[in-house]
């Protein structure tokens, strides 16, 4: 090629009068890559910082438990003497026994009460190698010189969320009165369960960490233990060696309630690892999303200022320039603004990271986290940003070097068209019809652009959809925990009672409540009966079923059943669809994802009372109705239907009524202190389960929304920088015949105002169906426990029109400035 | 609407005007005023030792320099010269769309010199219309529209009539729902100078007006032209082109940004068909 320097310059030139432009484009790209960027990491991150964080602390490989939340116990010793005894001893590497034991949380200081259910946690701090071990984050850890002592490490999550100093004093249930001397995190307890299957929580359920000792001794249980952790060598058969544990453990505790667990049975370490994969599905949606909108933004802005090159391409071609030489200015710009895209790119992915680790960070402290940059990923989103400049700029230059010269070199030949569209007539002078006219006579911009506008709008609509939607579903939930008894309480006790039992009889007697309730909360199973009724299919989460009838091949789900006296209580379940009684009552979601519904009939795995102990049993039921708790994991029924249970004048929860004159804080203090209480919880406390499991999505979503924002803003900022400069003679005239920079403002706001309406139009119904997706497929897969249907408020929708609108219509105004300053001879001279 | 300063406010209505519906509602028509064809009584632009000067950091430019200059109604007046004389930056001037660095400009009778933006604007609207050598109509509106467009500017009443009558008076009736790239360059031309006219604004601006056109289009549009002053607007045209100059009332020659020669065309006035060039 001849003279590249001058190419070059006279590039570099242009970049010069464009910069601002270009540098907005690219902003534009890397908003969209940059986000891309950032949210595709997040999986990778939270992959390596859980792997990380279970390595750290030496995760169990097997788990013994005994008694299984029963409230039983065996002497100190005897669980580690069976392992010691297996013939695969040679294979554990450490083996730590514990006692974990249910217990009511006061972390109350003066003017902030937190009171919280949780779990004592004894470990034996002489065990080496330690297993299921704490890191410490603030404070210290406990050391073999802090046996017996009545000194504690609070967990870290539940100290955060209750805004807990580093250290202080915690009250347990029974009186007992611990020093906490750090906050710290053991693998189980990286994620808090909520007292709802499926369900997480941060400030409702505290863990203590303390020597063996000072458990027992807290819990009045001297030299027992219920619970073993150990650790295997590296190849060893983990399927193996718990059938050879569970075999020696039955011979060596006959009658003894002892479960067998390995790793990835550890239901919050489940829930970690099985949320990243379809957490990522639903984050590369909006990604791609907000992505397609910077990449239509960018092709129909490139293409403009290309366009604009029209008359100096025909010129160049008049003058007998080869066309691919032609060719290479706007592909130089097309380079500069892809460069420029990718610069940009991974700053704003630098950013999202960084407010993506944080939150991340908030909502799951593990000791370990790797938020580094990924490089995989960022050349992927940067390749897209580099190439799509390049090519946006290749179509209006294929078209200007294929027409003669003469048509590129006529300033009609960019007017564009005189269709339908084109000879659209409003009422009104020829002012009135200019706006509309010059989108019309351009119907190919007018798409491009309004694409552009409807992909940003689309996305935000998917954001602030997801944010009403859960907004609504906890709403929901609380509105109908709240229908009667508002204030209510839940005492909960370690185990199943007689309602005669002291504990029950002292909480009945308590100055604290009025009224007392006893109801049943058990672990159970559901799951459909073979050719139960004629469901409407199975839910996105089981993945199996053919929509017609009940699927019996459906997933079982765990729920929790409450027995009680539905309709008399101080509390009684809303009911959608069906009656309350005759019958249990599910989940919307549960009867979704088993294909049921209401008179079908489903079978409920429960325990069942035999003699003084408990087996399992299947019983199938009648589905009286669909209660309107949106957790699937929630199951009620009538005490009247609950026989299969053998569970009559039984109780494990109370629900009570505090007395007039005791606040809610006063109540729960004065019935945790009442020996055999285990905690006690307010009605509304899977409220804030919902809200903790839904904060990670909020928290993206926020910084997705103000990224779709940036971008809005910068996409209607650029739109309008260019249709000002393509219409600069035309405001000239009109200055020129007297109209003032008001009215020619005016109109360029009327005509961007239209734009942005067809925009937003088109945004919102692809919005809506995108935001059903994304809310009744991925996010049904993200959070197979919450039933969440996809709702745009009309709150929402309104401000989205007013934003979409808005924003455009008025981004002309950014332009008064030039139109008034506006060189009107020099403008009008200008020689086509 | 009353032209801001000016001794008398201004009709509206163009009815039983003669010729084309946009003749110039102008002085005549002001109450006690007289005026006739071919008289040049009432001045319509009065400039007095105009001057302008671009400042350009160390060195700078004058473009006009101590122009005085009185032009009546009924009266198409040619500013002549070769390129960067100054004919433009004196169009402008009188146009309002430039303001001078020294001497006193009058439009009407009103002193627009240092006028305020709102007045000057108001000027164009009322008082001076523009014909542009790159036409510069509106693309998305069809001829009809951008005659209108003339009419709706000035705040003409019965604007759609007078839209009508001029576009039949340029000869456009049939192509007026074209848009302007469907329209030849004469056309174009033709369109620009109905929208003129459309204003009923007493003074037209041409600069230039034949410059990217043939000779034949380049003739029709100076007959339109002629035929405005003849209806008794002021039309002054930029050209330079000596031969244009022949059908003038009266030829002002620049050079250096001063007048060098003002008076009738050497040789008298041509009629428009026998130009050549």
């Amino acid at each position: 090629m001849k003279s590249p320097g001058l190419w070059w310059r006279w590039s570099l030139r242009e970049l010069r009068q464009r910069l601002l432009l270009v540098v907005a484009i690219a902003i534009m790209i890397g908003l969209g890559t940059g986000l891309y960027a950032g949210l595709t990491s997040s999986s990778q991150w939270r992959r390596q910082s859980y792997d990380a964080s279970y390595a750290r602390l030496n995760v169990h490989d097997v788990r013994v438990a005994v008694g299984a939340g029963a409230g039983a116990t065996v002497a100190q010793g005897r669980l580690a003497a069976v392992v010691r005894s297996l013939p695969s001893a040679a294979a554990v590497t450490g083996n730590v026994e514990r006692l974990v034991l249910p217990t009511e949380i006061d972390a109350s200081r003066p003017g902030h009460t937190v009171l919280s259910r949780g779990e004592l946690v004894g470990i034996d701090l002489t065990a080496r190698p330690p297993v299921d071990a704490v890191s410490v984050a603030r404070g210290r850890g406990l050391v073999p010189a802090d046996q017996g002592r009545d000194v504690g490490v609070l967990d870290r999550t539940f100290a955060l969320a209750n805004h807990l100093p580093p250290s202080g004093t915690v009250r347990t249930s029974g009186g007992g009165q611990v020093r906490y001397v750090g906050q710290g995190q053991s693998p189980e307890y990286f994620i808090l369960p909520g007292e709802q299957p499926g369900l997480v929580t941060q400030s409702g359920f505290g863990v203590l960490y303390l020597s063996l000792p000072t458990a027992q001794r807290l819990t009045g249980q001297p030299g027992a233990v219920n619970d073993l952790v150990l650790t295997l060598r590296p190849g060893t058969d983990t399927g193996a060696f718990t059938a050879e544990l569970s075999q020696a453990l039955s011979a060596a505790l006959p009658g003894t309630n002892v479960t067998v667990s390995d790793r990835d049975d550890i239901q919050t370490r489940r829930i970690l690892y099985a949320e990243v994969n379809s957490d990522q599905r639903l984050w590369d949606v909006l990604a791609v999303v907000v992505l397609i909108g910077a990449v239509f933004a960018a092709f129909n802005l490139v293409g403009r200022v290309v366009d604009a090159q029209r008359r100096e391409i025909g010129i160049g071609m008049a003058l007998g320039v080869p066309p691919r030489r032609l060719a290479l200015r706007p592909l130089l710009l097309g380079v500069q603004v892809g460069v420029l895209g990718v610069v940009a790119g991974v700053v704003v992915g630098l950013i999202v990271g960084a407010a993506m680790g944080a939150l991340l960070r908030g909502v799951w402290p593990l000791p370990v986290w790797h938020t580094n940059f990924q490089v995989g990923v960022f050349a992927r989103a940067a390749a897209v940003g580099l190439v799509l400049p390049v090519l946006a700029a290749l179509p209006p230059v294929w078209r200007a070097v294929r027409v003669e010269p003469v048509q590129a070199i006529r300033a009609s030949a960019v007017a564009g068209g005189s269709g339908p569209l084109g000879r659209l007539r409003l009422p009104g002078g020829s002012l009135a019809q200019m706006p509309l006219r010059n989108l019309t006579r351009a119907p190919r911009r007018l798409l491009l652009t309004a694409i552009a506008i409807a992909a940003v709008i689309t996305a935000l609509v998917v954001f602030t959809g997801e944010l009403d939607t859960f907004t609504r579903t906890t709403n929901r939930a609380e509105r109908d925990l709240t229908t009667s008894a508002p204030n209510r309480l839940r005492v909960i006790l370690p185990r199943v009672e007689p309602v005669s039992s002291p504990t029950v009889t002292a909480v009945r007697r308590s100055p604290a409540v009025t009224e007392t309730d006893p109801t049943l909360a058990l672990p159970s199973r559901i799951f459909a009966a073979a050719g139960a009724g004629s469901g409407r299919g199975n839910g996105a989460g089981s993945g199996r079923g053919n929509g017609n009838g009940s699927d019996a091949t459906a997933e079982p789900i765990d729920v929790l059943t409450y027995i009680l006296d539905i309709g008399h209580g101080l509390w009684s379940p809303s009911v959608v669809s069906g009656s309350r009684t005759g019958g249990v009552l599910i989940a919307e979601k549960a009867a979704h994802d088993l294909g049921v519904r209401p008179g079908d009939t489903i079978t409920l795995r429960h325990p069942q009372r035999v003699g003084t102990g408990y087996r399992t049993v299947d019983t199938p039921l009648r589905i009286a109705g669909i209660h309107g708790f949106p957790v699937r994991s929630v199951v009620f029924l009538d005490n009247a239907d609950a026989g299969s249970f053998r569970l009559a004048g039984t109780t494990n929860v109370l629900v009570v009524q505090p007395a007039p004159g005791y606040g809610r804080d006063a109540a729960t203090r004065a019935l945790a202190a009442i020996p055999g209480v285990a905690s006690v919880a307010s009605a509304t406390a899977s409220i804030e389960e919902i809200r903790t499991l839904l904060r990670s999505f909020v928290g993206i979503l926020r910084i997705g929304e103000v990224v779709v924002l940036l971008l809005a803003a910068l996409i209607a900022y650029n739109a309008m920088s260019i249709a000002v400069d393509e219409r600069r003679r035309e405001h000239a005239t009109m200055l020129a015949y007297g109209l003032s920079t008001r009215t020619v403002l005016a109109l360029t706001v009327a005509e961007s105002a239209v734009m942005g309406l067809v925009g937003t139009l088109l945004g919102i119904a692809a919005g809506y169906w995108a935001l059903r997706y994304t809310v009744e497929v991925l996010l049904a897969e993200t959070l197979p426990d919450l039933g969440v249907q996809a709702i745009l408020s009309g709150r929402t929708l309104a401000v989205i029109v007013l934003f979409g609108v808005g924003a455009v219509a008025v981004a002309p105004l950014a332009a008064a400035r030039r139109i008034r300053r506006m060189d009107v001879p020099s403008t009008l001279r200008v020689i086509e | 609407m009353a032209l801001p300063g000016s001794p008398a406010g201004r009709e509206t209505t163009t009815a039983g005007e003669p010729g084309i519906a946009g003749a110039p509602r102008a002085a005549a028509e002001k109450p006690g005023a007289t005026e006739e064809p071919g008289a040049a009584e009432a001045v319509r632009i009065d400039l007095e030792g105009v001057g302008k000067r671009y400042d350009g950091g160390t060195t700078g430019v004058t473009a006009l320099a101590d122009v005085t200059l009185r032009v009546g109604s009924h009266c198409l007046l040619v500013i002549l010269g070769p390129s960067g004389c100054g004919k433009t930056t004196l169009l402008n001037v009188i146009g309002t769309l430039d303001t001078p660095t020294t001497g006193t400009v009058r439009l009407e009778g009103v002193d627009v010199t240092r006028a305020s933006r709102r007045i000057r604007r108001e000027v164009r609207r009322q008082a001076v219309s523009f014909v542009f050598q790159s036409f510069n109509l509106f693309p998305a509106l069809t001829a009809r529209e951008n005659v209108r467009f003339g009419a709706d500017v000035a705040g003409r009443d019965r604007a759609g009539d007078v839209t009508d009558e001029v576009l039949v008076g340029v000869g456009l009736a049939e192509r007026a729902t074209h848009f302007p790239h469907q329209l030849s360059g004469g056309e174009q031309q033709r369109v620009a100078i109905a929208r003129a006219i459309a204003t009923g604004n007493p003074i037209l601006l041409a600069d230039e007006p034949t410059g990217e056109l043939d000779f034949t289009t380049g003739v029709r549009i100076l007959e339109l032209l002629r035929g405005q002053s003849a209806q008794g607007r002021t039309v002054l045209v930029v050209t330079h082109n000596r031969e244009i100059a022949r059908i003038a009332d009266r030829v002002v020659e620049l050079s250096g940004g001063r007048i060098v020669h003002d008076g009738p065309p050497p040789g008298g006035r041509m009629p428009v068909a026998e130009l050549r060039w």
